[in-house]
């Protein structure tokens, strides 16, 4: 252990170089996404559009997973987190790229998405009429441009702050995060209720589901962390973090992945069961389109995915610091992809109503090329910096960290 | 935490300074059952930890006034059996709750409540996941108690300072490496503060 070191004598580490064939494999990846786009475009709009909205969700999520983790740190004023902060950091530097990209979306694939763009069926449905103030496509636009503005805005802030600390080392730049991450939290939860109600709950226009923010937040922190622990253990095995990071902080990252699945299992069952058993066609619509056509296997699938198999695989101590930590990760992000697929993929279009599941190598591709782009961006701001934010008055703490 | 680090750090110094004296005093009456030997901080009752599992003492233990982060480690204590006693109970917990609500639900009394099926699993979830944690969390808790001797209604006070200030290492008559000369010279070279003989039984 860390005992008698001090942080001056400890080497900073150095920058991180990125694997030779970063960049070209997340070009390739990104190109893989727009041909097999385009070709959606060309042969089956609805299903190219839904395959982006799922890209689309799926990067926005995790870029701002890592801001939100980095706002809690300063919140909780933890020590622990800080040798691994500059990689939720980085997340967030995907933020105004995604919102483009949503903009791309609510611009020119809402059309094709969403019935509720339909301005003649809005007025002749009473309960799509009664929506229509908020359902509209300014709406969405401003919204998405808030909301990205907002969240990315204030995550690059607080980035900005912890890497001029890094230089001049005032302790007041923590302050002014805590300060910030207060205000953050709040245009996180409303930014993010923003995106996944008009992003995915919009699919289903009569839908009512008071759950549905809290929802796509567990999604997004249980995807969120696994991908952070992916890149802290990586960082870890390959030496690039010694003296700073050992296998108590990637059991304290870990923990908050299971935490974070566990809490996904809650949310998602709460949602299920209070639907189910009020049984109110404004609620059951959702898991109908789910029970139907041919979705009811994946359905059922989509808890031993995401929650079963992971929860028991990460019960043991071992695991949670690393033994067989790294591909259990992976299985969450996969299980996060087949969960936002299972948002989506049954979803009505604007024109369409009943879709069967088909082998989903279009959506495959598309989020592949969607998270090409988010690799690059993150990796590339990642390299960009110092990978520990080397003047953090709590980094003592972190250095000794216990478990 | 830096400045803390720096004055352990000087503390060390200190200790292996000639200035530095352990006092040695006997406490009790009867056979010897053990030396206790006092500091008066957390980082000097961790090194001390370390050196005496190095010996690889078996009867001994360390006492503190509250949780000393890196104890475990430094005392050489591998990993609990009572995750598996949780296990246990949360899969116990889970079984009755299961069975509870099945068998009355499904089978003994089967009624239609809400135009549900008899085995409307989804509304069972909520219970089984209270007995669940229910029989995990109060099992484990009173396991662990009991395993741990509690409650133990008159304990031996050794030194009222060891729930304030001071941190102990003790180590018992009983173990097969004990002996009144050699241990106490050990003890001597970790620089407590104290070493202290204790006599008799509780």
């Amino acid at each position: 252990m860390a005992h008698g070191h001090h942080t001056a004598h400890l080497d900073p580490p150095a920058k991180l170089r990125l694997p030779d064939g970063f960049g070209s494999i997340a070009i390739g990846m990104i190109v893989l996404g727009v041909l097999a786009f385009g070709y959606g475009l060309a042969a089956d709009p609805i299903r190219a559009w839904k395959s982006y909205l799922i890209g689309f969700t799926f990067t926005a999520l995790l870029g701002a997973s890592g801001p939100f983790l980095v706002a809690a740190l300063y919140l909780t004023r933890a020590g622990w987190g800080i040798t691994l902060r500059r990689i939720p950091e980085a997340f967030g530097a995907w933020l105004l790229p995604a919102g483009a990209l949503g903009l791309i979306l609510a611009i020119g694939g809402a059309h094709t998405l969403y019935e509720w763009t339909d301005l003649e069926l809005m007025a002749s449905d009473p309960l799509l009429a009664a929506k229509a103030p908020f359902l509209n496509w300014p709406q969405m636009i401003i919204s998405t441009i808030i909301a990205f503005g907002g969240i990315g805005g204030f995550a690059g802030w607080m980035a900005h702050n912890s890497r001029k600390q890094d230089k001049t080392g005032e302790r007041s730049l923590t302050l002014l995060n805590a300060r910030l991450a207060s205000i953050f939290m709040i245009v996180f939860a409303l930014g993010v209720s923003l995106i996944g109600i008009n992003f995915i709950m919009s699919l289903h226009p009569h839908w009512f589901s008071t759950m549905w923010a809290v929802n796509i937040w567990s999604t997004m922190v249980q995807a969120g962390f696994a991908l952070i622990t992916i890149i802290a253990l990586l960082l870890y095995r390959k030496r690039m973090l010694d003296g700073f990071l050992n296998e108590n902080h990637i059991h304290d990252i870990g923990k908050l992945t299971f935490a974070a699945t566990a809490f996904w299992a809650y949310i998602a069952f709460c949602q299920f069961l209070l639907m189910w058993y009020s049984n109110l066609p404004e609620e059951f619509i959702f898991w109908h389109a789910r029970y139907i056509d041919g979705w009811g296997t994946y359905t059922l699938i989509l808890p031993l995915f995401k929650f079963v198999i992971p929860f028991a695989l990460m019960l043991p101590r071992a695991v949670k610091r690393g033994k067989g930590l790294l591909p259990i990760c992976v299985w969450i992000l996969a299980a996060s992809v087949f969960e936002i697929y299972w948002w989506v993929a049954p979803a009505p279009a604007a024109h369409e109503h009943h879709f069967h599941p088909t082998l989903p190598w279009m959506e495959l591709a598309v989020v592949i090329g969607f998270f090409g782009g988010f690799m690059l961006v993150v990796g590339k701001t990642l390299a960009k910096h110092n990978l520990v934010p080397l003047k953090d008055p709590r980094l003592n703490e972190a250095l000794h960290h216990h478990q | 935490m830096s400045d803390h680090a720096t004055s352990a750090h000087q503390r060390d110094s200190l200790h292996h300074g000639a200035e530095h004296t352990t006092t040695f005093s006997s406490q009790g009456e009867g056979a010897v059952t053990g030396y206790m030997a006092l500091f008066n901080h957390p980082d000097d009752i961790l090194h001390a930890a370390e050196k005496v599992r190095d010996q690889s003492f078996q009867e001994w233990d360390v006492l503190t006034p509250f949780p000393v982060h890196g104890m475990d480690d430094a005392m050489g204590i591998g990993r609990s059996w009572m995750p598996w006693v949780t296990l246990m109970l949360a899969g116990a917990g889970l079984t009755t709750a299961l069975t509870l609500q099945f068998g009355t639900m499904a089978f003994d009394w089967p009624i239609i409540i809400s135009g549900k099926p008899f085995a409307a699993w989804p509304s069972f979830m909520p219970i089984s996941f209270e007995l669940t944690v229910l029989f995990a969390g109060v099992g484990t808790a009173l396991i662990m108690l009991l395993t741990a001797g509690l409650p133990k209604l008159k304990p031996r006070v050794l030194d009222a300072r060891l729930s304030s200030d001071r941190f102990a290492i003790w180590i018992s008559a009983e173990d097969d490496r004990f002996d009144l000369v050699k241990t106490r010279a050990f003890l001597e070279t970790l620089h407590p503060l104290e070493v202290r003989e204790i006599r008799g039984e509780e």
